[in-house]
């Protein structure tokens, strides 16, 4: 009498088993694909479009952060937010020195998913590298 | 004794029937749920997949006339055999001569060339809305429409690339 209906019991639990292991499957399954990973790329592509155009014209290398902060301002969607930090480094006795950091756009928000973006860059003076900078972009959706 | 092995007989064998209902209950219960859930996450997932098949699409053609000569490099000079479109002299700087050749070539070539079923329009507007060129077929108001946009140097003015895919 005391194993009465056991078998039953194992192949109930089983069988529950596997279908709550399915349910979760599928729960988290269907929870990350409401993820696009997209919407990242897109991002990315976006901050080295910018990055890219404002150093061909020669905004970047110019050092007037009015001229950058208007530039930034005018190329980006007016849905995005955009901070850049620039680093400077000047050639000097066959290695790169620190030399300045130069900062222009928005404030990074606190509690916004950012996504960040660079781009290297040098000024020649005398046909010669004089500074190398690296231009980190961070970039939010407002 | 012929009567004791007969209501043996009729006892073996019969399930415990609260045991039973319940288990029923239950599994029956859980496979509903499973069917329910099943039907609304596979039409969701279709949907997603559909949106991001949309999604790769855009970026990549968004990526292929704003980042790459085309192919052959010189396709603008016979727009019609061309491999692959692509609207820059450099990265991020656009070709007059391309945007004309591209505009050129029949909306069923260039949708061949971008290798892509659904319908599109592509835009090259400055941010204060000047419009430099417009390719393809405007949707209409009906339509879902996904628009990329990109930003590149057209006669170093700034411009963006907007591509538009919908279905009609």
């Amino acid at each position: 009498m005391r194993t009465k209906g056991f078998v039953f019991t194992i192949d109930a639990t089983l069988a529950l088993f596997l279908m709550v292991l399915v349910l979760i499957t599928i729960i988290f399954l269907s929870a990350q694909a409401d993820e696009s990973p997209y919407v990242n790329l897109h991002m990315l592509r976006i901050g080295k479009d910018t990055l890219s155009v404002m150093d061909k014209q020669g905004i970047l290398t110019s050092g007037n952060v009015s001229l950058m902060n208007s530039s930034l301002n005018s190329t980006l969607q007016r849905s995005i937010g955009a901070h850049v930090e620039i680093s400077t480094y000047y050639y000097d006795e066959g290695g790169f020195n620190f030399m300045s950091i130069t900062q222009f756009g928005s404030n990074i928000p606190a509690n916004a998913s950012i996504y960040v973006t660079s781009r290297d860059f040098v000024a020649m003076s005398n046909g010669r590298i004089s500074n190398y900078s690296i231009a980190r972009m961070t970039l939010w959706q407002k | 004794m012929w009567k004791e092995v007969l209501s043996l007989a009729e006892k073996k064998g019969q399930a415990v029937p609260i045991d039973f209902i319940v288990g029923l209950f239950i599994f029956l219960v859980l496979l509903a749920y499973f069917f329910i859930l099943w039907d609304i996450y596979s039409i969701r997932y279709f949907e997603t997949a559909k949106s991001r098949d949309r999604d790769i699409a855009s970026l990549s053609i968004t990526d292929a006339l704003v980042n790459s000569p085309g192919h052959p490099e010189n396709w603008a000079q016979d727009p019609l055999n061309a491999q692959a479109i692509g609207l820059c002299s450099r990265p991020n700087e656009l070709s007059s001569e391309k945007i004309a050749a591209f505009s050129s070539i029949p909306y069923a070539n260039a949708k061949q060339m971008l290798g892509i079923d659904e319908e599109f329009f592509v835009k090259i507007e400055t941010s204060e809305g000047a419009r430099y060129a417009s390719i393809g077929v405007e949707a209409n108001n009906s339509s879902t429409i996904l628009e990329v946009s990109r930003v590149a140097l057209l006669n170093n003015t700034i411009v963006n690339v907007r591509v538009q895919l919908y279905e009609n």
